[in-house]
């Protein structure tokens, strides 16, 4: 329970479910009655409102047991004509190398990791290999298979490569992470927040506001939670900035004229892909997620938010493992972490509620209610 | 918040999947249902088409 929610996850579904604790109540009702003039008898409602009532919890039973159906791909071989560029890259001791077969497929990719590269071949440990064909891009690892989508849904191919570079940098597999969240993350040196917000609601740039005001960026845009550290762990891509922000972060981030354009699409336009310096550590803990919301000429205001409002942004835009043990465990992460929305515009001013925000974080609050599905 | 208080003028199917998408204040309560996404993904591009190979 939190706060005033229950959160379920159901585990056909892989879906989670917040309800208030009327909802809840009338679903123990329903699951525990052995028939339905028991479930009726328990009910002080009229005939009709009762009808409904169980309308809508059987509908919501079936909406939340439909059957996660996952898109199997199936294993494709690996063509090495598709070698036309090669790129070598480093992060902290790890090589790696990537190869692709135009500048256009090279774009979904390096831009994001152009600060790690290296000017020579290196010995890798692992190599990739993404290339386009028949309208289908492709991604293989060390030459075995890993995935292939339609050209349009170039972000799914991203995803799934920073998941495998995640794992890689951090020496894990896919099944060691409970999840990798739509967020950027910003550590003091000691615990981190994880911001989130849908898009254009100004949580890359706010974090490269952080970070060019002392805080650490542990990882944009893809924040993996691992299920052994319980920690986010760093994402050594950089912040992706949109041209609207230039303006403000030019006199702020070091070398910002240095980082290349690069014009992604018509919706994005052209965007700077920021590196900064990784923390020294590879993790950290997170007891707070924030809720962006820029707005122009607003004050700062830091509120608290109830679980199902940061649940609404959080959840349909990150991948969760549907692994019961993961989905406990996120369960469980979220039972120490505090929400808030935070609406800002200026910059000073939202560093220093952000300072205030680390002060304030305080270690797992522990709660003995608990609840799987 | 949604209301969700007329579902006999819609299919059943149809119900089904409004559900999974609305936050929905009943007489029953108020619930939320939320599905992760099946595969890992970066920011998704708002533009349907893609953008960057067309």
């Amino acid at each position: 329970m939190y706060g005033d929610y229950w959160v379920l996850w159901y585990a056909s579904s892989n879906s989670y479910s917040a309800v208030d604790l009327q909802f809840k109540k009338n679903l123990d009702h329903y699951l525990k009655a052995e028939s339905r003039t028991e479930f009726l008898e328990r009910l002080n409602f009229s005939t009709k409102d009762s009808e409904n009532l169980i309308e809508t919890v059987q509908l919501y039973l079936e909406a939340c047991n439909e059957l996660n159906v996952t898109d199997e791909n199936n294993s494709v071989p690996f063509d090495t004509s598709h070698r036309t560029i090669a790129k070598s890259y480093s992060y902290g001791k790890r090589r790696f190398q990537i190869y692709f077969d135009s500048e256009l497929v090279q774009k979904t990719i390096h831009p994001s990791l152009a600060h790690l590269e290296v000017p020579y071949q290196v010995k890798s440990d692992v190599v990739f290999d993404i290339y386009l064909k028949d309208h289908q891009l492709y991604l293989f690892k060390n030459n075995t298979f890993v995935c292939q989508f339609p050209k349009r849904d170039y972000h799914k191919l991203q995803g799934k490569f920073i998941t495998e570079l995640l794992s890689f940098v951090h020496g894990k597999t896919e099944l060691d992470w409970i999840g990798t969240f739509h967020g950027s993350t910003i550590t003091d040196g000691t615990s981190s927040i994880l911001f989130i917000g849908e898009s254009g609601k100004g949580k890359s740039t706010l974090c490269a506001i952080l970070a060019s005001n002392g805080f650490g960026l542990v990882a944009d845009d893809v924040s993996p939670l691992s299920s052994q550290t319980l920690g986010i762990h760093t994402n050594p891509a950089g912040i992706s900035i949109k041209k609207g922000a230039f303006e403000l972060l030019k006199p702020m981030v070091n070398h910002f004229e240095a980082v290349p354009e690069i014009h992604l699409n018509k919706f994005k336009g052209i965007v700077k892909y920021v590196p900064f310096e990784p923390p020294i550590q590879s993790h950290f803990p997170c007891y707070t997620i924030v809720l962006v919301n820029y707005k122009k000429d607003s004050d700062t205001v830091l509120e608290e938010i109830t679980v199902s409002k940061v649940l609404q942004t959080l959840i349909p835009d990150s991948w969760l493992s549907a692994d019961p043990k993961h989905a406990e465990q996120f369960l469980d992460w979220l039972k120490s972490v505090t929400f808030y929305k935070l609406t800002y515009s200026n910059t000073q001013s939202v560093v220093k509620e952000v300072n205030t925000l680390f002060k304030k974080q305080l270690p797992p609050k522990r709660q003995n209610s608990k609840q799987s599905n | 918040m949604k209301k969700e208080n007329n579902l006999d003028k819609i299919t059943r199917k149809e119900a089904i999947k409004k559900m999974g998408k609305y936050a929905a204040l009943t007489a029953a309560g108020t619930f939320l249902i939320l599905n992760p996404l099946k595969a890992q993904a970066q920011s998704t591009p708002p533009d349907p088409g893609g953008g960057l190979f067309d």
